[in-house]
């Protein structure tokens, strides 16, 4: 791969869509070309700058949804079309107030460190000890709580755990669980809860996507290279299996 | 099949804000941006009965969104231009000098790389979902992609200054 390459392929580099093989070609070029390695951090750079800045807009959309609810045809009838649409109206608001507020508000310091941690010790593979096999991925879940069949079940199918480590992520110990399906991986980061139960929310650093969330007996996050959405489908199946 | 109001409000609205965000962006009036997202929500709600559950609401709504806004624009070429917030207004209502500098840069950049730009950084889509936003080959996705990353650094350079004319398109 040489630099008109990695000048051309840089979008999808940035958005997370270049597959492992590409990806790794791609970074083992910038690991030797100073200007191309340059270039990126700067574009990744102006990204996160931009993010920031334009991203904290919270315009109001009540006029909006008020508007667009009533021109909606409606089939019930009226009395109960006024109960289901303030119950609705309440839900929706809370929905994208929560998803608004969150999507806008700095997210907090355990995804970015997630982010982080999954950049350096699985996108970029720095040398790491890592346990594998059933027996000593065992040995380290039990720490947190898992057994290894709960902990490789967290994957949908076509996905295996692959190997595992503890992390300290936002100065907590956290278990970090790499799965694969041969071509791709993702993490899972495993910690004790906060007490609180908190639902998958959702969000981006550069590359990464990441997904948080508290079941009221675990705290974990998903970490992804790819499309939101994926990673956030990863995070509600092991929400429901944790 | 008749789908429910319910299944919109779950699968649609919550979208509303970022639709709007993007919607002031292209056009550059508060009150164009709420009619465009009203119309794009109303649009999604006539064509909810095609919507394929399950597959991306968000990128079919900016769609949409798209798609309405070039065909008011084509409506509208003949009358007046839209308002455009000037440094100088909008220095009264927002303290914020990066925002306004951000602004600025932005608004140089021509529609197409402004618009690849937003969905990508902003509203967090990948290239191949853009492309399937503005049905364009994910190839032109990303040329205009590096161009606008390209242009925005020159603008928002120290080099060229915060109030350099150039006009990138």
């Amino acid at each position: 791969m040489n630099c008109r390459d990695v000048r051309d392929l840089t979008p999808l580099y940035l958005s997370g869509e270049m597959n492992g093989e590409a990806r790794q070609r791609f970074a083992a070029h910038l690991a030797g070309c100073p200007v191309c390695g340059r270039e990126i951090e700067e574009q990744a750079l102006l990204d996160e700058r931009l993010a920031g800045v334009l991203s904290q807009e919270l315009p109001d959309t009540t006029r909006i949804e008020q508007f667009v609810r009533r021109q909606m045809p409606a089939s019930q009838s009226r009395r109960r079309r006024i109960a289901r649409g303030a119950v609705a109206a309440s839900v929706v608001a809370a929905i994208a107030g929560s998803y608004g507020l969150w999507r806008l508000a700095p997210a907090p310091r355990w995804y970015a460190d997630a982010a982080r941690d999954h950049l350096a010790e699985v996108v970029e593979r720095q040398p790491r000890h890592w346990r594998s096999g059933a027996a000593e991925i065992e040995s380290l879940a039990v720490q947190s709580g898992l057994s290894f069949a709960q902990a490789s079940g967290l994957a949908p199918a076509g996905y295996w755990l692959e190997r595992a480590k503890i992390c300290g992520i936002d100065g907590q110990r956290m278990l970090h669980l790499v799965f694969t399906n041969g071509t791709r991986e993702y993490s899972i980061y495993v910690g004790p809860h906060r007490g609180v139960h908190e639902g998958v929310r959702m969000a981006r650093r550069n590359a990464e996507q990441v997904a948080g969330f508290d079941t009221g007996r675990f705290r974990a996050l998903v970490v992804t290279v790819g499309p939101a959405a994926e990673c956030e489908e990863l995070a509600h199946l092991a929400a429901e299996r944790l | 099949m008749k789908r429910s109001e319910g299944e919109f409000e779950r699968v649609a609205m919550p979208h509303t804000r970022s639709l709007l965000r993007f919607a002031l962006r292209l056009t550059h009036n508060a009150s164009s941006a709420e009619d465009l997202v009203q119309e794009t929500l109303l649009l999604a709600w006539r064509g909810f009965r095609q919507f394929e559950t399950g597959s991306n609401a968000r990128a079919w709504l900016f769609r949409i969104l798209i798609n309405a806004f070039h065909a008011q624009n084509r409506k509208a070429r003949s009358s007046l231009p839209a308002l455009v917030l000037t440094p100088e207004i909008r220095a009264v209502s927002d303290s914020s000098l990066e925002l306004l500098e951000v602004e600025q840069a932005l608004d140089r950049l021509g529609t197409d790389q402004r618009t690849v730009l937003l969905l990508a950084v902003v509203e967090g889509f990948t290239c191949r979902e853009i492309a399937d936003i503005l049905t364009v080959p994910m190839g032109t996705v990303m040329s205009r992609l590096s161009r606008a990353r390209e242009a925005m650094r020159e603008l928002l350079s120290p080099r060229s200054g915060r109030h350099g004319e150039k006009v990138v398109r």
